[in-house]
């Protein structure tokens, strides 16, 4: 019975070092690992506005949810839209929603589109003669009424705005009709919103068949009023692309395209992700897990954090790249998370 | 010449006559019964012994002699060599014979223990184990058990100048090991309790050779048989100690995936070392390093139902799955914003057990389902780590 005992307790031993020696090697990758994102520990504010998201959709059970941040000269503002799924529309049906709300997410107030057509959602831009434009509506931020509704023709891009020299406001997307194209579209405004002027602009050269087609992730324009950032999607390999342009060769006619020899394109693997653009910064969030900064020409990632790996979180960031906003639709939770940069 | 025959016949006759006559003389017997039972439980049957061990001696013309010698033992005192006071005890110098009924009252039934001895030579002649039951029956079930000695007393009569001793038969079994007190019942029959490590079993006519199943229990132990095999006429045999039978656990863990943290575990059994309820605990901390960034903390408390699967509690490794659900509490230090709340479901999470002296280390997987409701942060979804695995548990548990 000794001699058992003695015998069970040697494998009880050795099974419990080869246990913990297995769970020692692992342990150096899985000590900082834990099932929740890392970035919830910069978390500085949160509000529930599950009953104005209730208020929106009303009889709906869905909505399509967006975050759009911008900077005006009375401070940054967040854009929530909420645009609810709508099968067969009628007079009650419930209507998209603006929520706005300044940087630090106390509620300033809401907008709804004008007429049947309107709607919101990309670009988010602060125009140039100080309204806000978001989808084909533009609005005065001050009081948050509809000044009017553009023609709803390529609004699907990314808009920024020149203040100096002419006003214009630009939006830059793909051309109409088209989800992925070798060719994007450079629209510009005046004050009085006129008929835009539009630009073509060649991602690849003329003439080119045969190769890639791109989707815009992304556009924004530089301190220098002139170079234009822009981050493009390859259709096919998911690569993502980002290039610099000049404002004015593209309005002159004579930008080369955007991705040619010698145009010093940097590439960066786009697989599983979505774009998103600060000041300084492109951040792509993973949707196995992580967020990761890259430098502003995208050539290399600078932080990295864990993220979710759920689906239905919306998120966007201030344009200082200061913060990230945070919601769950379900919830109502509406976070405002420092950055880990 | 002529009464020559007559005188031979005459002769032959009164020869014959008088061996018949002395063949016929009616052996002499004492009856002995022993009351194992505490207390006065006892009395009744030891009366009806009595009673019905002096009609055996009169169908089997043995006379009685002297009073019958009652002994009333504690049940603690060793089972055996009840018969060895038996042989000690001053019975007539003319006693042929001893007729022993040695008894134990357990709940509804009362085992019998009778014994043939020869106060002379100092030999048992025979015995049989025999089991009565008690209440309202007790008469015609002592009765029916008294019947058992027939045979045994036919051979004693048949063959009473020829002792001859068991041929092939067990004399002695002594059970060696088991825990103190362990009951042990031999064939079916309660034979007493471990008692310093041993047990010597009553006198039972055993064939060399055979095998007897043994059953050994105790309260609050689990129950064990096994098969002793009976080579020889003086037999030692092991018996195994008796693994105790756990109620509760208790114990710590630690999780990989919650690193920073510890857990506490405890767990009531249903069924001893089979099936159990266990409540966990887990807390643990996730510092920061960035600016402005806050230190989490998670609670995390569960309530599961579990199940040993497959190997016996006495194996080295064992097999568990577990089912239930719970809950994670994640706060940030040094801010208002409230808890995030994240429930569970805690589904068949597998734990391997490695078991030793009433240790347990163990591994489990954690297969939890977030459910994604309330103010939570993991959605719907399995709950893993940033690696895509599952947290991982280790720890130690005591069980009691």
């Amino acid at each position: 019975m000794v001699r058992v005992r003695s015998v069970r307790a040697i494998h009880t031993v050795v099974a419990a070092v080869l246990i913990l020696s297995a769970a020692l090697l692992a342990g150096c990758s899985l000590f900082a690992a834990h099932p929740f994102p890392d970035y919830i520990a910069g978390i500085e504010k949160r509000v529930n506005i599950s009953e104005r998201i209730a208020a929106a959709l009303k009889t709906a059970v869905s909505a399509r949810y967006e975050i759009g941040n911008i900077a005006t000269p009375a401070g940054d503002r967040v854009l929530l839209l909420i645009d609810p799924a709508v099968a067969e529309p009628n007079p009650d049906s419930p209507t998209p929603l603006l929520l706005i709300f300044n940087r630090t997410l106390d509620y300033l107030g809401s907008v709804v589109p004008q007429g049947p057509l309107g709607y919101f959602g990309r670009p988010f831009a602060l125009a140039a003669d100080g309204n806000v434009l978001s989808g084909d509506t533009v609005f005065d931020p001050a009081t948050d009424t509809v000044v009017l509704t553009l023609s709803p023709t390529g609004l699907t891009g990314f808009g920024f705005s020149v203040t100096s020299g002419t006003p214009a406001t630009y939006i830059l997307s793909l051309p109409p009709g088209e989800t992925a194209s070798t060719q994007l579209v450079l629209s510009s405004y005046d004050n009085i919103w006129s008929a835009p002027v539009n630009y073509n602009v060649d991602i690849l050269p003329a003439g080119t068949t045969g190769g890639s087609t791109y989707v815009l992730e992304g556009a924004r324009l530089e301190s220098d009023n002139d170079t234009v950032t822009i981050t493009m999607r390859d259709a096919a390999t998911d690569v993502l692309t980002v290039v610099h342009a000049s404002l004015a060769a593209v309005i002159a006619g004579t930008a080369p395209a955007l991705i040619s020899a010698g145009s010093g394109a940097a590439t960066m693997d786009g697989s599983d992700s979505k774009v998103y653009y600060t000041a300084n910064d492109i951040v792509l969030r993973r949707t196995t897990g992580s967020f990761e900064r890259y430098t502003s020409d995208g050539t290399s990632m600078t932080a990295k954090i864990t993220s979710d790996r759920r689906t239905g979180i919306v998120y966007g960031f201030s344009p200082d790249g200061a913060y990230l906003y945070r919601l769950d639709p379900a919830t109502g939770s509406f976070a405002l998370i420092r950055t880990w940069w | 010449m002529k009464y020559r025959g007559l005188a031979v016949g005459l002769l032959l006759f009164f020869v014959m006559t008088g061996v018949a006559v002395a063949q016929s003389t009616p052996a002499q017997a004492v009856i002995y019964v022993q009351d194992l039972t505490p207390g006065d439980l006892g009395n009744r049957i030891r009366d009806i012994l009595v009673t019905r061990i002096a009609d055996k001696f009169e169908a089997f013309n043995l006379r009685a002699i002297g009073d019958p010698i009652l002994v009333d033992t504690p049940e603690a005192e060793s089972a055996d060599f009840r018969v060895q006071p038996l042989l000690a005890q001053k019975v007539p110098a003319a006693t042929d014979l001893v007729v022993a009924a040695i008894f134990r009252i357990q709940s509804s039934a009362v085992d019998i223990q009778f014994i043939l001895v020869d106060p002379k030579q100092k030999n048992v002649l025979g015995g049989v184990l025999s089991r009565a039951r008690t209440g309202l029956t007790v008469f015609t079930s002592v009765d029916a058990a008294v019947n058992d000695l027939d045979p045994v007393l036919t051979q004693y009569v048949t063959n009473r100048y020829q002792y001859q001793p068991p041929q092939g038969v067990v004399e002695t079994i002594t059970l060696e090991g088991g825990r103190e007190g362990e009951e042990v019942f031999f064939a079916g029959r309660d034979v007493g309790k471990v008692s310093g490590g041993v047990l010597k079993v009553p006198y039972t006519p055993f064939p060399v050779g055979s095998k007897v199943r043994v059953e050994i229990r105790k309260p609050g132990y689990h129950p064990e048989e096994t098969v002793v095999e009976l080579p020889s006429t003086q037999v030692k045999a092991p018996i195994p100690a008796l693994q105790r039978a756990n109620r509760f656990t208790a114990g710590v863990d630690w999780t990989f995936g919650q690193a920073l943290g510890f857990g506490v575990v405890g767990r009531f059994y249903g069924v001893p070392d089979w099936t159990y309820l266990e409540l966990a605990a887990y807390r643990d901390l996730v510092p920061q390093t960035h600016v402005g960034f806050h230190d989490l903390r998670h609670y995390d408390f569960g309530v599961t139902a579990g199940q040993y699967l497959f190997l016996s509690y006495s194996s080295l490794v064992r097999v568990t799955v577990s089912l239930g659900a719970g809950v994670i509490y994640t706060s940030l230090e040094g801010t208002t914003t409230p808890d995030f709340v994240d429930l569970y479901l805690n589904l068949l999470s597998p734990t391997v057990e490695l078991r030793f002296a009433g240790w347990q280390l163990f591994v489990q997987p954690q297969m939890k389902f977030a459910l994604g409701v309330g103010d939570n942060l993991l959605g719907r979804t399995w709950v893993t780590t940033s690696l895509g695995i599952p947290p991982v548990t280790i720890g130690v548990l005591r069980s009691w």
